[in-house]
Formats: structure tokens, sequence, C-alpha cells
């Protein structure tokens, strides 16, 4: 088979595709939708202009803009969308199980854009096969596009790829598809020797994970791991607030500030134990204490709970009437106004 | 006639050694009258000297030189500003100074004379008030020069343009080696030639008097006697010990044609120091050791062959040795004065009070009082030579790299199992130079004891968390396979697996499961295969790719044939990597090779660690059957699971478990991950007994009820009867994830 003729006929099919598919094609983001894509550009020239899709990338758009004029006045032949759609995997699975690297790369961005069950399938054969580095790391971005749970096994294979770049973007990824059974992947990849690693699973736990995480994700919080904090922070549950103001070291909550922020901005977490937070720092009366809740009231001033606000300004007042200054009368200057 | 022969065959060598040596044109006046006879006889029989027992040497900021009488204490101390280390030569103290080459007085300190102001001091040797000095210049013309000081006064100076050596005083003569091969004795009393030899058939740079007879040599010592001087064309062969590679390559003796070094060189400090001695059959080494000086390690060697008698370390640099029949003096850089006997043991010390740089010690014939009547030693080395080669190996001080790797290299000789720790501990330690660490796990590679010790070893793991570090995983994997421990093989597996396992320790790691027969491997080989065979041409990982595929093949791992004919037939992937795979389905079809069953290994099936007597009623750990009677009950539903992904071709499973000090299970981890979904909350539920241990990671594997009964013995090698169809075979491993 001609490769070329693979290309066009690839390239005819995701066209005609367009514009009776987008819709089911989940929205890819703005940079995706803005990349060239590079096996359409041929395919441009056979295209028909009638079926070009208002919503088709720009570059797409721009490649058959030509092709519009040069079109021919007979009307091309108008595939069924479900036939067009499957002649489009069939191509891209073929160039995705060629040995060349350029034509694996465009069908990754062909499936990605295919969307669907099928096409994420493709991927995670692909992959299951074994892919160089840097196509394995396209093919995961593809999977987080498709968004398709049934990616997810192939992901956890790749969290254990030698390579620590590609087990951080597998972890990413098991956290961007919210992989069910993920995390205890997770939690190992939590102690796993590369920071970015590391990091990324705290943030996909944050993401995954539930309350059975903590333990490991307190560990790791103390061994300095990046984003440990904004995990718990998305985990915790109320009971768990003590625990975590019982870390900040003789009521200095400094280390601990990144987690009650979290909870305070995490719209999950119960308005009542928002509250009782804030009468927690007041508790604590600890400068840090008051300056985390000045904060709070700060970013509260217009808009929020009422009774949040009112806990906040509560507090703050019961904080520094308890450590008023107190007056010398000696000490004050002559003629110095009270 | 013979006396007539004899004085023509003098004539000739003088006048052969005259006219060879015109090439270099030495300045030596022509040589004087023949008085060979006259000089031999002198020559050759010097007596016995009689000095006072003494160190000198230069202290630390400030520098001062300050000299001891070891019978009385603190002589003198006088500021210098040293540019070599001290010689002791009779009743004076040479030195390359500021100001030149000086000579000072024994016993006061004050300077006697200055020899020379621009040239380097190579050597000087005493006698009662006369010193000879040799000199050398980095000018081309001379290059050399020998002075005689007479008291207070340079009585006569002669240069050389081609370089001298180390001199001796002999009697009335004054020997000198010079040009490498030649040996000119010179009238102490004005300085002119009496002889001149020249020796072909060895190198000679250095003259030492030492009780009663006098030596020439560089590559050992060569006795001067009357034979010797009058058959200098004879093939004459220096005595010396038995030469050996040893850390820092010290000398048999230092070049003497060069300078004395400086006193902070480290030269001072790694020496190799003997004693030429004589018995009835002739020339020996003193004690029949050799003591290796390497900073703070202290190496008995024997002489006569290549081993070890002691090791000893200390506190501090050694900057000077001497050595006595049947001890050894030594100082220390704090100023310790040591007398050791043969055996490594202190005898007598003393503090000189004072830090130092480098000393010269004569002790003469001086010792302390009766040091060994009833006498115990002060202070003695490790009981065991194993014992102090550890404690040479593990001495925490980075300029001991050569010198502890050496301690490991004999210590890896020790066949017993705690050697085996050692090298464990050595190999897998953090900060440690990488010469020993180099060794260690080199001999830990060839290790054939110690198979508790190994399994031990591979059981820990790194965690980032727990703040623990990886084993040596190569070096275990190696032993392991030469003690042929079955029981390594999950463990090793586990490590393939954990991305904290270094690549390079990889190869070793699949070679061991491919020695060991391990089937249960192929899983693992095969995701490694698949996931990895494309990396790029040059990838660090290929060396580990080429054994793994080795491995599948020579597993005969047929299931896997998919794999590796995918790879085989993959662009994307190196060449290299394709034809090793091609290799690898060769292998597959081969007849199988029944490993035969040796020793070693029933030896190691048979070895079970013995648990420790103690009253906690919880177990150590988590073994193997704990963990079998754990997950039995387990057993139909994960049998279920496979069941379910046996259509992807999925015949069995691993699963990797944190289980807590409590036996609760932490996290799980399953192999192939499509059994994830299926097998984690079957697995949930799972209760160990609490540990005492802590937080153990364990891995098992289990097959389908479909699996068949060759899948099974694959699984199982060494089991004739297969488990039964129908249920799950699980496999069980225990290992400590971290210790809390």
């Amino acid at each position: 088979m001609n490769g070329s003729w693979v290309v066009r006929s690839a390239m005819f099919a995701t066209l005609c595709l367009r514009s009776h598919v987008s819709a089911q094609v989940p929205a890819a983001p703005a940079a995706q939708a803005a990349k060239p894509v590079a096996a359409a550009a041929p395919a441009a020239t056979v295209a028909p202009a009638a079926t070009a899709p208002v919503a088709k990338p720009a570059a797409v758009a721009a490649a058959a803009a030509p092709a519009a004029a040069a079109a021919p006045a007979a009307p091309a032949p108008v595939m069924k969308p479900e036939a067009a759609r499957a002649e489009v995997l069939q191509t891209a699975k073929q160039r995705l199980a060629s040995g060349d690297d350029a034509n694996v790369r465009a069908a990754l961005q062909t499936l990605s854009e295919l969307g669907g069950d099928p096409a994420a399938e493709a991927i995670v054969a692909r992959l299951h096969r074994g892919l160089p580095p840097q196509l394995i790391e396209l093919a995961i971005d593809s999977l987080v596009l498709l968004h398709r749970p049934s990616a997810a096994p192939a992901l956890l294979e790749l969290a254990q790829h030698r390579r620590a770049p590609i087990r951080a973007r597998a972890i990413g990824a098991l956290g961007a598809l919210h992989a069910r059974n993920a995390q205890s992947a997770l939690l190992f990849a939590l102690d796993d020797p590369s920071p970015d690693v590391r990091s990324a699973a705290a943030l996909a736990l944050g993401a995954v994970g539930n309350a059975r995480a903590l333990p490991a994700l307190w560990a790791a919080a103390d061994r300095g791991v990046e984003h440990a904090l904004d995990a718990v922070a998305s985990l915790a549950t109320p009971a768990e607030v003590k625990t975590v103001l019982g870390r900040a070291h003789e009521g200095d909550i400094t280390p601990v500030k990144a987690v009650l922020q979290g909870l305070m901005a995490r719209k999950t977490f119960p308005l009542d134990a928002k509250v009782n937070l804030v009468r927690a720092l007041q508790k604590l009366g600890t400068p840090s204490a008051r300056a985390c809740l000045v904060q709070w009231l700060d970013e509260r001033k217009t808009e929020g709970e009422p009774r949040l606000r009112q806990a906040l300004f509560a507090a703050i007042k019961q904080i520094d009437s308890a450590h008023a200054p107190i007056k010398f009368e000696s000490a004050a200057a002559p003629g110095a106004k009270p | 006639m013979k006396r007539c022969q004899l004085q023509r065959f003098w004539w000739s060598c003088l006048l052969l050694a005259g006219c060879g040596a015109q090439s270099f044109r030495p300045q030596f006046k022509p040589a004087a009258a023949p008085t060979q006879t006259v000089v031999l006889a002198d020559l050759v029989h010097p007596k016995p000297r009689d000095e006072r027992p003494v160190v000198v040497g230069l202290t630390t900021d400030p520098m001062r030189l300050c000299a001891w009488d070891l019978s009385a204490g603190l002589l003198w101390e006088r500021p210098v500003d040293a540019k070599s280390a001290p010689i002791i030569a009779a009743d004076a103290v040479v030195m390359q100074e500021a100001s030149g080459v000086v000579v000072r007085d024994l016993a006061s300190g004050e300077v006697r004379a200055v020899v020379d102001e621009t040239g380097s001091l190579v050597g000087a040797d005493g006698l009662g008030h006369a010193v000879v000095v040799t000199l050398a210049y980095s000018t081309a013309s001379p290059r050399g020069a020998v002075a005689y000081v007479d008291g207070s006064s340079v009585r006569w100076k002669e240069p050389l343009n081609l370089p001298v050596g180390v001199p001796a005083i002999s009697g009335p003569y004054v020997v000198v080696p010079w040009a490498t091969q030649r040996l000119t004795v010179l009238a102490a009393s004005d300085g002119h030639e009496l002889a001149r030899y020249h020796y072909n058939s060895t190198v000679i740079s250095h003259a030492s008097v030492d009780r009663g007879r006098l030596y020439v040599g560089q590559l050992g010592w060569l006795r001067l006697t009357e034979s010797v001087l009058e058959h200098p064309e004879a093939k004459l062969v220096a005595y010396s010990p038995q030469k050996r590679e040893l850390p820092g390559q010290p000398p048999l003796l230092r070049d003497g044609y060069m300078p004395i070094t400086d006193p902070d060189n480290a030269y001072h400090r790694l020496q190799l120091s003997w004693r030429i001695g004589h018995d009835e059959a002739g020339a020996t080494t003193e004690n029949d050791l050799l003591w290796l000086r390497f900073y703070r390690l202290l190496f008995a060697l024997s002489a006569s062959e290549d081993q070890i008698r002691w090791v000893r370390t200390f506190d501090h640099d050694l900057v000077g040795a001497a050595i006595q029949p049947g001890a050894l003096f030594v100082v220390d850089s704090a100023g310790m004065l040591r007398l050791l006997d043969t055996g490594g043991a202190t005898l007598f010390s003393r503090d000189l009070g004072r830090s130092l740089r480098v000393v010269d010690i004569r002790p003469g014939a001086w010792l302390p009082q009766s040091p060994a009547a009833g006498k115990q030693p002060t202070e003695l080395p490790p009981a065991t030579l194993r014992e102090q080669l550890n404690a040479a190996a593990v001495l925490d001080d980075d300029r001991l790299g050569a010198g502890r790797a050496y301690a490991v290299e004999r210590l890896a000789t020790f066949s017993e199992p705690e050697v085996t720790a050692n090298l464990i501990a050595l190999c897998a330690a953090r900060k440690i130079p990488q010469p020993v660490q180099s060794a260690a796990c080199l001999h830990l590679g060839e290790r054939s004891s110690g198979a508790t010790e190994v399994v031990q070893a591979l059981r820990q793991r790194a965690s980032f968390l727990e703040d623990t570090a990886a084993p040596s995983v190569g070096p275990l994997a190696q032993a392991a396979a030469k003690m042929q421990l079955k029981q390594a093989g999950p463990l090793l597996i586990s490590h393939a697996e954990d991305p904290s396992t270094p690549t390079r320790d990889l190869v070793a790691v699949f070679e061991a499961l491919e020695h060991l027969g391990q089937r249960s491997a192929v899983a693992s080989l095969e995701r490694f295969v698949r996931l990895h065979h494309a990396e790029p041409q040059g990838s660090e990982l290929a060396p580990a790719l080429l054994a793994a595929m080795h491995a599948l093949g020579a597993l005969h791992a047929r299931a896997q044939r998919a794999t590796l004919e995918d790879v085989a037939a993959d662009t994307l992937t190196p060449d290299a990597m394709r034809d090793q795979a091609r290799a690898a389905l060769a292998l597959l079809d081969a007849p199988a090779v029944v490993p035969k069953p040796d020793a070693a290994a029933n030896k190691a099936d048979e070895d079970d660690e013995p648990d420790e007597e103690q009253t906690d009623p919880r177990p150590y750990s988590l073994t193997a059957e704990v963990v079998r009677k754990a997950l039995m009950p387990l057993r139909p539903e994960l049998g279920k699971c496979v069941q379910q992904a046996q259509g992807a071709g999925v015949r069995s499973g691993r699963v990797s478990l944190v289980v807590d000090a409590h036996g609760s299970v932490e996290g799980i981890f399953v192999a192939p991950a499509t059994l994830q979904a299926c097998v984690e909350p079957v697995v949930r539920n799972a209760k160990f007994p609490a540990t005492r241990l802590g937080r153990q990671r364990i891995t098992h594997v289990f097959h389908g009820p479909s699996a068949t009964k060759a899948s099974l013995r694959a699984a199982a090698p060494g089991k004739k009867k297969a488990p039964r169809a129908g249920a799950a075979a699980a496999r069980p491993v225990a290992q400590p994830a971290a210790k809390h």
C-alpha cells in the first residue's frame, strides 16, 4: 500500500468526519487544537470544501482553504459518519502499528482527536507492545486527552517504567483520568526515588486518593515531597483537623499553613468544619494563627459565607483582646494624646 | 700469580670505568693510588655504631624542629623554616631549610654549617663528628655534589655533572652511588676518589651502614663484600622481600637520586619500611616483616610471602617509624611514640607533647626498660586478622581509600559468613571512597558462603519515605547465583521491578534469575522487555535488555514468544535488540538443560532463618509460611481474577503488598496491571499477624484455575507435584519494606 495514499485517505476521512463527529469528540485543550495537524496538510488537496467543519483546528481550516478554490463542481461522495470514523480508526491503527516515528505520532494525533474507547484501546494496545520513550510520552498525553478509564491499566504498567519522566507522566495521567484503583500505585510512587515522580504522585493522590493515603502523605510532607500538603488538604476530613493542628510546633502553624489554606478553600469541606477550624486557631492564639485568620478574613471581605466571616472576625477580636498590649502610663510622652 | 692477575684486573676496571664515565664527564678527580686492597678491607667491615637514641621531628604550626632523647626526654626546640624532612646523621641533624642545606648539632640544635645554599638535600650519613651530605641541583652542570662536614666546617665538596645518591660513611671512606649504576669510594680526609665500580646488573642509589655491614641498592639491598667489589661485572642480585602490589605503590627504598620531599608531603605518611638483617643463611628481613604505613593504618606484612600478619588502626597519621629486632617504633602526628611488638601490641608509649609533621627516629640499641618483662601490652589490635581487616576497611577517612580497599581485598579471602556480611555493609555504604566500595562489591559477587546474609540483605528495600537505601542488588544477585540461592529469586524479581534498583544492577539480576532457573521471573522479564525494547541506540538500559531477552530464551518462556517476535520485527527497535530477540527465540526452542543440583544449592535450600529467642509472642517477620496461610482463603477469588483476564493471555499474577507492623495491608500493587481492579479488593481484606519487624513488603504469585500442570511446574521448579487445577497456586515471599 502506498504511504501517501494512506495519508491522503486518512485525512480525507478525518475531514469528512469533522462535521459529523465533532460533537462526540472530547474537546481538546486550546493548545492541542492550535497545533498543526501534520497529517492533515496533504489531505487538503482532495478534501471537499463543503465538508470543512466550523470547529476544526485552525491549521486544518487553513490547509483546507486553498482546496476549496480547487474543489470540483460535483459534490464529493459523503460517507456515513460511523463508516468514516471506522475508516479513520482503521487507518490510524495501521499507522500506529507501523515502525515509523512520524506515522506513529500522526496516528496518536488523529486518535486523540477522534476520541472514544476504540481510539483509547488502540493507543493502549500500542503502548502494550512498547514504544520509544518520546512516543510513550506522546501516547500518555493522548490518553489523557481521550480521558477514558480503560487507559488506566496501561498507565499503571507505565508507572513502573525505568525512565522517571515516563513514570511521572503516567502517574500524572492516572490522576488526571481519576483512575479508580490507582491509589495503591500512587502510594508506591510516593516512595519513588525520583522527586518528579513523588511530586506527581502526591498531586494525583490529591485528585483520586482517599483518607487512607493520609499517613503516607504526611510522611511524604515530612520528607519534603512537593504537593504532599496540598494532597493532604484535598483528602483530609473534618476529623483530621486535630491531627493537622497537632503538627503545629508550639502553636506555630507555619508548617501546616498550606493544609489549612487548602481546607479553607476547599468547597467540599463542610462549613461547620471550617468554623471549627477557625475556633481552633483562635484557641491557639499564636501570631501565626492570627495572621492566618486575618488573611482568610481579608480573602472573604466581599464574598463567602457570612457565618464564616463572622467566626473569623470574632476569632481575631478574641485573640487581640487576649493579647492586648499593657498600657504603661508612665511611659507615655508628656502631652501625648490618649 | 693470582695476586698479579687480580691487580691487572683492578687496573683494567679502573681504566674501563674511567673511559666509560668519560662520556658523562664526571668531575671527580682521577682515581688515586691503587689502594683497592686496603680500601676493600676497611670498607666492607665498618665498625658497629654506638649512637644516641633520639627522635627528631618537625612540629605543626608553628613549625619548630625538636629533638628528644628516648631515654631522657626533650632535648631542644628551634624555630625553623624547613623545606625537607630532617635526617639524623651521627651527632647532627641535616635538613633543607630556607637558607640552604643546614647541618645542626644534635645535642643543641644550633647550626653547625650551611653546606649549600642552592642545592637540594638528597641524603646524609654521619660518623662521630663527620657528616657527609649529597646534593642535587636543578642546573645541567653540576647535577649533584658530595660535601663532607667535619665539626662546624665543610672540609671538602665535590661537584659532579651526574646525579648522586644517598651516601654512607664507612670508616675513613665515603661511599657514594652515582649515575644509577656507579659507586665511588672517596677518602674522607680530602675527598679524592680511591676506587670506582660500575655495576651493570643492578641499580644502586643508596649506600647504608647497618650493624657493621655496608649495603648498597635501590630495588633491594646488596651487601658490599670483597667479592662484590672485586667482581662488579658479575651478575649481582640484591636481597629484597617478596614484591607485591600495595596501596599507594610505595617502593622498597625511595629513589635515592631524588631530593628529600617537604615535611608535609604525603610520602612521609605512606611508606613501606623494612630493615635488612642477617642470619646463618644470609640476608633476611628483620622480624620477617614489612611495615606498610598508610596514614592511620599500619599493615604488618610477611616478608617472605604475600600475606598480612596483622593490621592496626590509629587515631592519627603515623609520621615516622624505625625497626628494631622484635619491635617497631612509630610516632603519630599527635606526638605519641609507641613501641609495637611483632604481633601488633603496644608495649610502650610516650607522649612527646608536640603535634608533628614528620619525624626521623634513630633508636640505636635503646629499648624501654624490660618492656616485655611481665608488663601487659597497653594496646592490642582486635583478636583476629579478619576483625583487624574489617576495622581497617570501615575506618572513616576518605584519604584511606586505597588502604581500605587493600584491607577489603584481604578480608575477602576469608570464607566465614561474617565476611559476607562485612562486604554487604561496605558495598551498600552510602558515603565511602569509591575504591573501597568497588572492592567490596566485586568480592561480594564472588562469595560462596553467607547465604543467610545475602538473603537477609536482599530483603531490604530502598524507601525515600523511610530514608532507607537500596541494598547492592547487583553484587548480591551475583552472590545468590553463585550460591544457587533459590529463595533469593522472588526477592530479585522484586528488586528488578523497583525503580530504586540502579540500572547497572539489572544485568546481574537478570543473569542471576536465569542462572537460578527462576521461571516465576518470566512475566517480569517479559514486561521489562516489552516496555523498554524500543529504547534508543546507546541507552543505558541496553545491557539489561539484552540480559533480559537472553534470560527469557534460556528459561524457555514459550508463553512470551509473541513479545520476542514483536521485538524482532519492530523497526522502532535498535538492530542489536532485534538480533538478541531472534537469538532468544532460537533459545526458546532449544532443549532445556536441567541444572544439576549441587551441594551448595541443597544447603541453601535447607537454610532456614533461625528464629531468635525472645519473649515477645509476635513473630519477627512475615515468613513465606505465614503469608501463605494468610492468603489461603483468598486463593479461589484470586484464581477467578486470573480466569477473567485469561482472554488477554494472563495466566498468573503477582501482587506486591506493603503490610504494616499490625498486619494491615497498606498498599497493593498488582502485575499485570489489568488485574489490579479485580485483585485489590480481594487482597485488601487479607489480615496478617502483627510482627516485630514493622512494615514489610510481600510478593505473592498466584495462578488461574486453568493453569496447566506444566505452567504450575514451571512456576514452582523442583516440585514434581503441581497444585490441584482450579485452585490458585501461590508462592509467597516476604521482605521488609522498611523498619519503623
